[in-house]
């Protein structure tokens, strides 16, 4: 089997050969340097912040209400309690969440569908926020894992890696986000010489892309972590529609630094809330690294 | 006969020289520039109708006073190496008028019969006086000899010694590469873009291949090299420009009131024309410095009939990537090459040609896992010709290609890889006249079209790649135009420049057209054959520039010009990338119109050592191009449906003083500028700063000549920081750390300065060789400038999040050697 080399967008390796180029070009004659420095922001008010994710697996399904905060305040998102949260489908069913926990509403009965259109309604401190997400229709299984050793080269380290296969549908605009997670929770990366938990960067997996490039075609799906012998893998692949790819592609935007004009993502919400109502359908293979 | 006005005539313009100046004085009190401006705007426009009238019977009245009159015409030229003396003047001491040498060192002068004491002038040249016993046309062709002091290689010059006051232009700024050679830059590269950076009115951030003109866009400066437009004038990133300094025989920059045979961009042209070469003998120079070395060769075709020039450069910094042990980098390539060339031939006494050429291109790859290069080629192909000793014809044929080829090439052997190339190409055809009418009025008038064809990309993969082919729709558009324009001297103390130019663009077939609604989604799509109209633009574009001669040494000027682009240029950076993709006006996309206004006060001293102006504009700009937030920029077919349009206008005033002889030479420069946009589509249609908006912006720069062997320079620039939006806080989602964005371009980066220091030791100047050493420093106190800033999480503590300020450049010095063969 060739070496598969497609799954970034294609445009994500040219920036890649961007990159390197400025990397190159700063080293060898810019001398460029860095320094912490402290800015006044004008830090607005804390505004409601939704992650919401419905999908065709068994429920039940999460809504987290929390705020934003300040730049300079720690990473401690005050959880937004005692909201009405309900979701509703394009056939008239609805159901309204329990708070289980601060912030964490939860569904009890509902089942997602494919094709289905879903609402979700918060009501929380005298406002109502409201956003409609369309699980895609047509399921995308992963056909295949294959673990494979790769010999040292200039982006990866001599080891083993996965690759995923999938077959892409012909004729229709497909988007997808691909997570990998091994034995059970993100892959952890170290930095060099170190296996401190504090040290480490666990994946954030937002592995995004549109079927631009392989409309039709077999999806060769390469994941960069190293991984071991007697590792479990579990791969999902999300099958998204266009407005909550795009969510997703602005978010990493958002989280790696904004680019000339910086915004947020293109929410679901508008501009009234932080956050996004993700309607998906998730295909999942797991295989033991032998 | 000189001064055919009829007293009638003369009053009028008196009367109205006389209302302009009280209409300003009434409005000196207005506290808001921006009412004066517009009410300025709307007299300006009343006013030029006005002139337009007294101009047409003007000049029917100069016909009617056709008495016995010849000319004297002919080419002036520096006499040790046979270069056009652009600008250089004619002068006839009896009439106290004359007139000057265009672009190919032409100049043609109708004046009564009569002996006249003529002198031919030109800065930095001995002056020539000629008795001339005018009683049939004459042609006269002249050289000047350079000064014999080694000062007019650190002289900044202007053209004539006080054109900057007498002349009908204003917001304009010439260098001559003397200019260049002598002010310190990055690692000794002389740059024309980075050196206009340091003039009143243009803008630029450091590394930034794009500068930014009275508020106007990137892409809004139509650079021409030899009358070709270069579509992407930068090399490795924007850290240096395409422009090869030993080939380029001088610049100018026009920031407003564009002359009318220009078009096609909003807010300036920056003409830049090369080195003809040596017509009196073969000539070799050479420059190695750090980074880059170069060459040219120059030489006569035939003695005194016409002259060739070949001169590249190439950087070596890839050199030191074959040192490496590692196999992947030193099979890398990084570098960059120019080469410039140009011939002409003088054919007969009527008749000349010229042919020059540009190539130059980065190549950047990466072992055997990518290549990635990119360049513009362009040819210009001009055939001078006299009809008579009065009308001039320059006929261009040009071709401009900027093109971007990236390759991954995937496993050895296994078809697997892929190809991206995208390009943009013109064709054009100019026919452009000169009428010298008599030395108070100069007409110009002629015709253009271009062809444009854009290949927004193509992506040809292997056959094992598992991808598919994607060919971008090609686009095709016919630009075209027509212009006239009058120089014209209504007595000593008034002269006006008035020009009109007419620019049609139609977007043509093949290609299915497509319109979008509100959300940017496809709303219907229609077929086109080749040669259909799809769509088709146009419209007038007057130019009026006036000029009111106070005393000797002092004047007050006026201007108003209106642009229209029809090219635009979609980019996802501030700074521009070899990916960045021009786009013709469409259905979709309308062609953008700046207005812009003028006012500006001039004046020299101490017999023009120093000249001084003060220029105020406003600019309106139509049409502006933004883009939706998350825009899906690169290799989008429908990218016309990701870009927002409103509307965009500045402001400022611009301070310049010059010293032009004496040992220390240099100028000061400050601008105070204000640019702002609205568009529906951002912040719901609140305006807000442009992303190239700031304040304040000082340069100053000194040369001085400390003795025979050597010449140090220094250049200071100030800035305050340009508009940028920072985060108003942050939130977590996915487990991961977003920051929170408010209004776009809301705060300021940090001030940003410099120093920069050069010194230049003549080594030898012999009879058979010169040769020089040259040093610089660039940043020489080592400021940490903001180059860009980072936010992220703290790596010290993950609960945190921090600001990172990214420096470029801190002491960065440099040493060059130059050697020239005679």
């Amino acid at each position: 089997m060739s070496k598969p080399i497609t799954t970034e967008p294609i445009f994500g390796k040219m920036r890649k050969a961007y990159i390197i180029l400025s990397i190159i070009v700063s080293a060898a004659l810019l001398q460029g340097c860095e320094k912490v420095i402290t800015l006044d922001f004008n830090d607005a008010e804390p505004k409601l912040v939704v992650e919401a994710i419905i999908s065709d697996g068994p429920g039940p399904y999460t809504v987290q209400l929390n705020e934003s905060a300040g730049f300079y305040e720690s990473n401690v998102f005050p959880a937004r309690e005692g909201a009405t949260v309900r979701i509703m489908d394009d056939l008239g069913n609805e159901e309204t969440l329990i708070e289980v926990s601060p912030g964490i509403y939860q569904t009890i009965n509902l089942q997602g569908e494919l094709g289905r259109t879903y609402t979700l309604l918060i009501e929380s401190e005298d406002e109502i926020y409201t956003a409609t997400s369309t699980m895609p229709s047509v399921v995308v299984p992963v056909d295949t894992l294959v673990i494979e050793y790769i010999p040292e080269n200039l982006f990866q380290d001599e080891g083993l890696y996965c690759y995923a296969y999938a077959t892409d549908p012909a004729g229709i605009a497909n988007y997808y986000r691909y997570n990998m997670f091994v034995n059970g929770a993100p892959y952890i990366t170290y930095p060099e010489n170190s296996t401190d938990p504090l040290d480490g960067k666990e994946d954030d997996n937002f592995y995004l892309s549109d079927d631009k490039y392989f409309d039709g075609n077999q999806i060769d799906i390469e994941f960069p972590n190293l991984l071991l012998i007697g590792d479990t893998v579990d791969i999902e692949l999300h099958n998204l529609d266009k407005g909550t790819y795009d969510y997703y592609r602005t978010l990493v935007e958002a989280i790696y630094g904004g680019g000339v004009a910086p915004a947020n993502p293109i929410s679901n919400f508008g501009d009234s809330a932080l956050g996004y109502f993700g309607a998906i359908s998730i295909q999942s293979r797991q295989m033991v690294v032998e | 006969m000189r001064d055919s006005m009829s007293p009638n005539l003369v009053y009028k313009q008196h009367r109205w020289v006389y209302a302009f100046l009280q209409m300003e004085q009434s409005n000196g009190k207005r506290s808001s520039p921006i009412a004066l401006f517009k009410y300025l705007c709307s007299k300006i426009k009343r006013f030029m109708l006005r002139i337009l009238i007294l101009f047409i019977s003007f000049f029917i009245a100069n016909l009617s006073f056709a008495q016995e009159k010849f000319t004297l015409s002919g080419y002036i030229q520096d006499a040790v190496d046979g270069e056009e003396l652009i600008g250089s003047t004619v002068f006839f001491k009896e009439l106290a008028s004359g007139g000057s040498a265009n672009v190919y060192g032409f100049y043609s002068v109708t004046v009564p019969s009569g002996t006249y004491a003529v002198e031919f002038r030109f800065l930095g040249y001995e002056t020539l006086s000629k008795t001339i016993i005018l009683d049939k046309s004459q042609k006269l062709n002249i050289e000047l000899t350079p000064s014999s002091t080694t000062l007019t290689e650190v002289v900044v010059s202007s053209k004539v010694q006080d054109a900057n006051v007498r002349s009908t232009q204003m917001s304009v700024n010439t260098l001559e590469t003397k200019d260049l050679n002598a002010i310190p830059v990055i690692l000794g590269e002389k740059d024309v873009i980075k050196t206009i950076q340091l003039l009143p009115g243009i803008k630029s951030s450091e590394g930034g291949g794009g500068f930014f003109v009275r508020g106007g866009s990137a892409d809004q400066n139509l650079i021409l090299l030899d009358e070709a437009p270069v579509y992407n004038a930068s090399h490795l990133l924007g850290f240096f420009s395409v422009f090869n300094s030993d080939a380029i025989k001088d610049l100018t920059i026009y920031k407003g009131h564009i002359p009318a045979e220009y078009g096609g961009r909003a807010s300036s042209v920056l003409d830049i024309k090369m080195n003809d070469g040596n017509s009196k003998r073969t000539n070799v120079s050479a420059g190695i410095g750090l980074i880059s070395s170069r060459a040219t060769i120059e030489g006569p075709i035939v003695k005194g009939k016409g002259s060739w020039i070949i001169s590249g450069r190439r950087t070596y910094l890839d050199l030191f990537l074959k040192l490496s042990n590692n196999a992947d980098i030193n099979k890398s390539q990084l570098y960059f090459y120019d080469l410039n060339a140009k011939a002409n031939y003088r054919i007969g006494k009527n008749d000349r040609i010229f042919l020059s050429g540009y190539f130059g291109r980065d190549k950047f790859g990466f072992s055997d896992v990518f290549g990635f290069d990119w360049g513009n080629l362009t040819g210009t192909a001009r055939w001078n010709h006299l009809f008579s000793d009065k009308l001039f014809l320059n006929s261009t044929f040009l071709v401009s290609d900027y093109n971007y080829n990236v390759e991954i090439f995937g496993d050895e052997g296994q078809d697997n890889g892929f190809n991206i190339t995208s390009s943009i190409r013109d064709y054009s055809l100019k026919e452009d006249f000169s009428y010298y009418l008599n030395p108070s009025n100069t007409i110009k008038f002629g015709a253009n079209g271009i062809y444009h064809t854009f290949v927004p990309g193509e992506f040809v993969p292997g056959a094992q790649s598992g991808l598919n082919e994607l060919i971008l729709q090609e686009k095709y558009a016919w630009e075209t135009a027509a212009y006239v324009s009058d120089d014209i001297s209504f007595s000593d103390k008034v002269k006006a420049s008035a020009g009109l130019r007419y620019s049609l663009f139609s977007q043509i077939g093949p290609g299915d057209i497509k319109t979008y609604d509100a959300d940017g989604d496809i709303a219907s799509s229609t077929r086109y054959i080749k040669g259909d109209v799809v769509k088709t633009y146009g419209g007038l574009e007057p130019r009026l520039g006036l000029t009111f001669l106070l005393e000797k040494e002092s004047s007050i000027k006026a201007s108003y010009g209106r642009n229209r682009q029809y090219l635009h240029l979609i980019s996802n950076s501030t700074t521009g990338t070899p990916i960045d993709l021009w786009i013709p006006s469409s259905n979709n996309v309308k062609p953008q119109i700046a207005d812009q206004i003028a006012l500006g006060y001039f004046r020299n001293f101490k017999e023009n050592a120093y000249e001084t102006s003060l220029e105020i504009y406003y600019k309106d700009m139509k049409n502006q191009v933004d883009y939706r937030t998350g825009a899906e920029l690169v290799f989008n077919e429908d990218v016309e449906s990701q870009l927002l349009f409103g509307k965009g206008w500045s402001y400022g005033a611009e301070l310049y003083v010059k010293k032009n002889i004496g040992d220390l030479t240099g100028w000061v420069s400050y601008t105070w500028a204000k640019t702002e946009r609205k568009f529906d589509g951002v912040d719901y249609g609140e305006k807000y700063a442009a992303s190239w908006d700031r304040r304040h912006d000082l340069s100053i720069v000194g040369i001085y000549q400390l003795n025979k062997k050597w010449t140090l320079s220094g250049a200071f620039v100030y800035r305050t920081g340009n508009a940028i939006t920072y985060p108003i806080g942050k939130y977590e989602v996915d487990d991961q750390v977003a920051f929170r964005y408010g209004k776009r371009n809301a705060d300021r980066l940090p001030d940003y300065h410099r120093l920069d220091l050069g010194a230049t030791k003549q080594i030898k100047n012999t009879d058979r060789y010169e040769s020089s050493l040259s040093f610089s420093l660039y940043n020489a106190y080592g400021r940490k400038n903001a180059w860009i800033i980072n936010f992220r999480e703290d790596p010290d503590d993950a609960s945190k999040t921090q600001a990172v300020k990214v420096s470029l450049f801190t002491f960065v010095p440099s040493i060059t050697y130059s050697i020239k063969f005679k």
